[in-house]
């Protein structure tokens, strides 16, 4: 196959896209009955618009879905079919689907082939089974107006009768120079009072220069409540059913014509005149129901016949306005209400361009390599100055010297642009969580489903950004624990009314940035986990020994999670439970030169708590020297550095480990791990002892302490691939070059602390302090306090 | 689709066309201005297709210029009402240029076939002028 890696972003994009409208009109459904119908227009074009891609380039299978889907989202949007649970179940059915036929075209050769007729013929069936109309709803309905509305106009109506909603008509004139400024201000303001539905121009015969539009809306507020929020000199409402009309008369001469709760802007004066007319329905059984006349006093206002609140009133469903409700903060605008489609379906979706990460990954190497000759340049510079102070003792030559400092002062601002471009491809790199949130609220959703748990996702912080790489590589890892806290965490609705906790479970999911680290938290509020199950089930498997077991601290229990092999339940079940999961999690994060801690507590719920680096393409390092070799270390994994002295150390079954305000850390060597020979460690003459210098380094819930003859400094690196033959070396992540044109290894310290904890680990368990594998994080206590309640986890 | 409608229009060579981008856009120029044929989208924002429709007519310079609906759908319901509201002519997507070249020769054949079992065949006076 030939498609191109575009047709696969950007069909990813818009599956996605589509994948949001659905989340989101199910949130509001859930909230109410209703939804805001621009939701369910927006997935219809972002379905035909990957139809046009998809058959753009040829990928029939995609077309014929998106065709199929197409007709159904459009009859859901006519109204045809009800938009209830099961259509829902079958569209996010498709997200799926789509997803899959679209990893097909990726990779042809991989995996099965996908199957989707099952899913066409659910589809069919669903279309076989129409929602009864109830035809004479509109039956008071002036012709002239049905007469002129689409199917989809027709339909909205009927959808707002059916909601309890008064049908008004608004009368405005605009100036036909002013008319967009005029509408678009208006319909600003009517959009708070309920969904317009079509607009119904008419040419004004006595001036030519004007134009007569009746706004045909549906609300669920009066009419002097409608009156009162457009508050334009001249605008009429008319409710259609009864005829009432409600002139809106000019501010100047109004004697206080309605209280009001919000006051509105000034009307933009003589451009437009409107007024404000009311249809309803006199049939309506809840027209006796005068409850929104409670929020407008009687109007009463001079020039008018305005109706006492009630009769427009239908202010019934409590859910009228919906779409004014809870919408989460990851909510993207929706792009404003667009024809059939075919407008936009050849065009892109966002104003973006899409870009290889490898290209970004070599314009930031050709910045790395300016900055070099820069450098150069720098030195350079010196030695000129240098000569010259040599050669003019008494004074620079006037010119010469000029000429020196100018060359100076442009290499100094040389380097500042190099900075500001640094940051700019870094910019360039991110993207905002929410690319992955999306997905896991899309999981939570199915699982939920399958599990038979109620479950709702709170999502804050979408927006925090990250690395494209970091996010990509997350993605797998929150899915894992996501996974988990559903079927371990999240207690079936029974269980969990019967503990006093509400049906639905919580989960959330948070990000935020602190420094320049991300952090990442998974909150469930389920049955929590017991450090003392965790713990037996460790002696069980013979992670750890018995008598070790007696004495271990709940916060080092929970963390036995993360062991190889770790399981809580003895049957794995369909979501999780392979025993496979948790430390494969905190590797995937450990690569990430990420952390990962855990806390929880039995009938009140967990948190994970991630963190990881802005971005790895660029890094802080501490540069260090150890038998003559000098290496670089992330400084975003490096915790302190420290001096001990070789007395200090003990050795425990073989390893070396240090006592470090009480807890034991245990000791790498890089010369031994690297084959260096021998270290130069300084001698005290005081104590006859040499001293070393250790730098302390921490990934996921380990510690190692790294010895080294010297700590050169820290520096801004950026790093590069290593060639073929370096890359199976472990315990290298990439090469760097350092100012001075030397080439430099960088440490992968993953790695190193990974080959080393695993034997120096259950030494330390059974000799020096508990602490030895104990939680480890550089995290601030005073946040953990918010939280409270989450017992002695020691993070 | 209204790159496609323009192009067809264009390589005809027959029509200076004047694109507008919705249907406010729509209502402003109308009044203004004199042309030999309107073809609109029969789903746009706020002003529809068919209410677009019933405007034109009612401009008096506009009563009778040819006017052609284009719809997504080939819904009946739909077609009725823009015929019924005055257009001359309905298309449905997706059509050939040839097809739309058809339409067009009706419409100005017929420009207002809602008001005559007849058709007196009066179309066809303005051709240069813009179209939408």
């Amino acid at each position: 196959m030939s498609e191109s890696p575009e047709f696969v972003s950007e069909a990813q994009e818009i599956i996605e896209t589509f994948s949001r409208q659905l989340l989101e009109i199910e949130g509001q459904l859930r909230d109410g009955d209703d939804y805001d119908p621009d939701l369910l227009n927006g997935a219809f074009r972002s379905v035909h618009t990957l139809k046009g891609l998809s058959s753009l380039s040829g990928v029939n299978e995609i077309v014929d879905l998106s065709h199929k889907l197409e007709n159904t989202l459009d009859a859901l949007r006519l109204g045809k079919l009800p938009l209830n649970q099961s259509a829902l179940d079958l569209l996010f059915e498709s997200v799926d689907l789509f997803g899959r036929l679209l990893a097909g075209v990726v990779e042809p050769d991989g995996g099965q082939p996908v199957e989707v007729d099952s899913f066409l013929a659910k589809l069919a069936k669903l279309a076989e089974a129409p929602e009864e109309q109830a035809e004479d709803a509109l039956s008071w309905l002036d012709d002239s107006i049905l007469g002129v509305l689409t199917e989809y106009e027709e339909h909205r109506l009927r959808e707002n009768v059916r909601l309890g909603r008064a049908i008004y008509r608004i009368h405005a004139s605009f100036d036909l120079l002013a008319i967009d400024v005029g509408i678009e201000a208006l319909k600003a303001k009517l959009k708070n009072y309920g969904e317009v539905i079509t607009y119904l121009p008419s040419a004004d015969l006595a001036a030519d220069d004007r134009i007569e539009l009746g706004i045909l809306m549906g609300s669920k507020h009066s009419i002097p409540e409608l009156a009162d929020g457009i508050a334009e000199e001249g605008v009429a409402v008319e409710a259609l059913a009864t005829g009432e009309r409600f002139v809106i008369p000019a501010p100047s001469e109004a004697p206080e014509p309605l209280p009001e709760p919000e006051p509105e802007p000034a009307p933009t004066t003589s451009s437009s005149g409107t007024r404000v007319e009311a249809i309803d329905d006199d049939d309506f059984p809840d027209d006796e129901d005068d409850g929104s006349s409670s929020g407008s006093a009687p109007d009463s206002g001079g020039s008018a016949s305005a109706p006492a609140g009630g009769d427009s009133g239908g202010a019934s469903s409590a859910g009228g306005d919906g779409r004014g409700g809870d919408r989460g903060g990851s909510v993207s605008s929706e792009p404003p209400m667009d024809d059939g489609g075919d407008q936009v379906s050849l065009k892109s979706l966002s104003q973006t361009v899409r870009v290889d990460l490898r290209r970004l990954d070599h314009l930031m190497n050709l910045v790395g390599e300016l900055a070099l000759v820069h450098a150069n340049l720098t030195n350079i510079g010196d030695r000129m100055q240098r000569t010259q102070l040599a050669n003019h003792i008494g004074g620079l030559s006037s010119t010469s010297g000029e000429h020196l400092r100018e060359f100076q002062d442009q290499l100094r601002v040389m380097n500042r642009r190099l900075s500001l471009l640094q940051q700019g491809i870094l910019e360039v790199r991110m993207v905002p969580l929410g690319q992955v949130f999306d997905k896991l609220a899309r999981v939570v959703r199915k699982l939920g489903r399958e599990s038979q748990k109620d479950i709702r996702l709170a999502i804050s912080g979408a927006e925090t950004e990250l690395d494209k790489l970091i996010v990509e590589e997350l993605s797998d890892p929150l899915m894992h624990m996501i996974r988990n806290a559903i079927d371990h965490g999240i207690e079936l609705p029974a269980e969990r009314v019967a503990v006093g906790k509400p049906r639905a479970g919580k989960i959330s999911l948070s990000a935020f940035q602190k420094g320049n680290r991300v952090v990442i938290e998974l909150t469930d509020d389920g049955r929590g986990m017991d450090w003392r199950i965790i713990r037996d089930k460790a002696v069980k498997r013979g992670f750890v020994s018995a008598e070790e077991s007696s004495d271990i601290t709940p916060g080092q229990a929970i963390n036995l999670i993360f062991t190889p092999g770790f399981s809580t339940r003895d049957k794995a079940t369909e979501l999780s439970g392979r025993g496979v999961g948790m430390d494969v999690v905190k590797t995937n994060i450990s690569r990430l030169s990420g952390m990962i801690d855990v806390a929880s507590e039995p009938g009140r719920g967990s948190r994970f708590r991630i963190t990881l680096p802005v971005t790895l393409a660029i890094i802080q390092a501490l540069v260090i020297e150890t038998s003559g070799q000098t290496f670089c270390i992330p400084l975003n994994s490096v915790l302190e550095s420290i001096m001990v002295q070789s007395d200090e150390i003990q050795t425990i079954e073989g390893h070396e480990v240090v006592s470090v305000r009480g807890r034991t850390l245990p000791l790498i060597h890089l010369s031994k791990v690297f084959e260096l020979g021998e270290e130069n460690p300084i001698r005290d003459p005081r104590s006859n002892y040499d001293r070393l210098y250790v730098v302390v380094v921490g990934l996921a819930q380990h510690r190692v302490g790294l010895v080294v003859d010297e700590l050169l400094g820290q520096q801004d690196v950026v790093i590069k691939p290593i060639g073929r033959a370096l890359r199976q070396v472990p315990g290298i992540a990439g090469a760097t070059e350092l100012g001075d044109n030397r080439t430099v290894l960088l440490l992968d310290v993953a790695t190193l602390v990974g080959e080393a904890v695993g034997g120096v680990e259950a030494a330390v368990g059974s000799g020096g302090g508990r602490e030895g594998i104990g939680v480890f994080s550089n995290h601030d206590v005073g946040r953990e306090k918010e939280h409270g309640g989450w017992g002695d986890h020691g993070f | 689709m209204r790159d496609y409608v323009c192009a067809v229009l264009e390589d005809e060579q027959e029509y200076e066309v004047h694109e507008v981008g919705n249907g406010f856009d729509a209502l402003r120029a109308l009044p203004r201005d004199l042309y030999g044929l309107i073809v609109t989208d029969i789903n746009m924002p706020d002003v529809s297709g068919i209410e677009l429709t019933r405007f034109v007519r009612q401009t008096p310079r506009h009563s009778k210029t040819p006017l052609i609906v284009i719809s997504s759908e080939a819904s009946a319901v739909d077609k009725d009402r823009a015929m019924a509201a005055g257009a001359s002519a309905f298309v449905a997507k997706p059509f050939t240029p040839q097809e739309f070249l058809e339409a067009i020769a009706r419409a100005r054949a017929n420009p207002r076939p809602d008001l005559d079992e007849g058709g007196d065949g009066g179309g066809a006076k303005a051709d240069g002028g813009g179209d939408k």
